[in-house]
C-alpha cells in the first residue's frame, strides 16, 4: 500500500472515530423541551365564554384518550402469553 | 378287502402329511396379521404425530400474531407522539420494529416445521421471546400515556391564560374573584404536578431494556414500569382536577353575564 494511501485511510478513520463520539455524546432532547413554550395569544374573540367552552370540550376530547392510553398501560403489564404445550 | 387296506393306508399317509402342514399354514397367517397390525399402528402413530404438530403451530401462530398486533397499534401510537423526545421516539421505535421483525421470522419457520421436536426448540423461542415483549409493550404505552399528559397540559395552559385574562377583568370590573381565583391557583398547582408526574414517568422507563434472563433485572424493570404507572395515574388526577378547577372558575365567569372585552392581551410563556 503507498504512502498517500495510508495517510487518506488514516485521515477517514480518524472521521469516523471522531464522528462516532460526537454523535455518541450528543446531548439528547430534554422530555419537556418539546413543551409548548409559545401558546397563542390571549384576545377579546378566543377568550369569549362559548370559546372557553369549546376548548374545554377538545381538552375532553384529550382526556378520553389519555384514559385510552391509561387503559392499554394496564393491559400490557397484565399480558398473558397464549400456553404452548407441543 | 385289500383295496380296503390300501385305501384306508392312503388315508393315513394323507391325514398325516396334512398334519405336518398346518403349523405351517397357521404361521403364514400369523405373520399377515402381525404385519398389518403393525402398519396399522404405525399409521396411527404417524397421523398423531401430524396432527399434534398441526395443532402445535395453530396455537404458536395464535400467540405470534397477538403480539404482532399489539405490537403495530404501539408502532402507529409512537408515530403519533408530540411531546417525548426524538431519541427517545427513535429508541422505543427500534425496539417494537426489531421485535415484530423477531416474530415475523418465527412465524415463518413454525410454520414450515414438520415434527414435534423441531416446533418444541421454535416454541421455546415464543416463551424466550416473551421476556422482551412483557418490557416492550409497557414501555412503549407508558411512553405514549406521558406524550398525552404533555398534550393536555399545553392544551390546558392555553385555556388557563385565557381564564386568567377573564378573572383580572372581572377583578377589575369590581367583582369579587376570590373563588376563581383559588380554584385558579389549584389549577396551576395541577398543571405543574401533572408535568412532573409525566416527566419522571419518562424518565423511569426510557432507558430500561430487555432482561435476556437476568431474573434480578427482570425484577428492577418490573418496578421501574409499575413506578411509572403510578405516576402517569397521578397525572392523569392532577389533570381531572385541574380541568374541574377550570370548570369552576368558567362557570363562575358566565354567573358574572361579563363576556371578554376588547382587550388584547400578550401571549403566554411557557409554564
Amino acid at each position: 500500500m503507498t504512502k498517500s494511501k495510508i495517510i487518506v485511510l488514516a485521515v477517514v478513520l480518524a472521521l469516523v472515530i471522531l464522528g462516532g463520539w460526537y454523535f455518541g455524546n450528543k446531548p439528547t432532547t430534554a422530555p419537556s423541551d418539546k413543551s409548548n413554550t409559545s401558546a397563542p395569544a390571549v384576545t377579546a374573540e378566543n377568550s369569549t365564554d362559548a370559546s372557553l367552552d369549546k376548548d374545554l370540550q377538545g381538552i375532553d376530547v384529550q382526556m378520553n384518550g389519555l384514559s385510552s392510553d391509561s387503559a392499554s398501560i394496564d393491559q400490557g403489564l397484565n399480558d398473558k402469553p397464549i400456553e404452548q404445550n407441543p | 378287502m385289500r383295496k380296503t387296506k390300501i385305501s384306508l393306508a392312503s388315508l393315513a399317509v394323507a391325514g398325516v402329511l396334512l398334519a405336518a402342514a398346518a403349523p405351517a399354514f397357521a404361521d403364514t397367517a400369523s405373520t399377515s396379521a402381525s404385519t398389518t397390525a403393525a402398519g396399522t399402528r404405525a399409521e396411527v402413530k404417524a397421523n398423531l404425530q401430524t396432527a399434534r404438530v398441526s395443532k402445535g403451530i395453530e396455537r404458536a401462530n395464535a400467540e405470534i400474531e397477538r403480539r404482532i398486533s399489539s405490537l403495530n397499534k404501539l408502532a402507529a401510537r409512537i408515530s403519533g407522539m408530540k411531546k417525548v423526545s426524538d431519541a427517545e421516539k427513535s429508541a422505543i421505535s427500534a425496539e417494537v420494529t426489531a421485535e415484530i421483525s423477531e416474530l415475523s421470522s418465527l412465524k415463518a419457520k413454525i410454520d414450515a416445521d414438520k415434527d414435534i421436536e423441531t416446533l418444541r426448540a421454535d416454541v421455546r423461542s415464543i416463551t424466550a421471546s416473551y421476556r422482551i415483549y412483557a418490557l416492550v409493550i409497557p414501555q412503549g404505552t407508558i411512553l405514549a400515556a406521558a406524550d398525552r399528559l404533555h398534550t393536555v397540559i399545553d392544551s390546558m395552559s392555553t385555556t388557563g391564560a385565557k381564564v386568567q385574562a377573564r378573572i383580572t377583568e372581572a377583578q377589575t370590573a369590581g367583582k369579587d374573584v376570590a373563588a376563581m381565583q383559588s380554584a385558579y391557583a389549584d389549577f396551576t398547582a395541577k398543571l405543574a404536578d401533572a408535568k412532573v408526574q409525566a416527566d419522571a414517568a419518562i424518565s423511569l422507563v426510557s432507558s430500561l431494556t430487555p432482561d435476556n434472563g437476568d431474573q434480578a433485572k427482570f425484577q428492577a424493570n418490573h418496578a421501574a414500569l409499575l413506578d411509572a404507572r403510578a405516576k402517569i395515574r397521578a397525572g392523569q388526577q392532577d389533570l381531572v382536577a385541574a380541568r374541574k378547577d377550570l370548570k369552576t372558575i368558567v362557570q363562575a365567569l358566565k354567573a358574572l353575564h361579563l363576556n371578554a372585552s376588547a382587550t388584547t392581551t400578550a401571549s403566554s410563556s411557557a409554564q
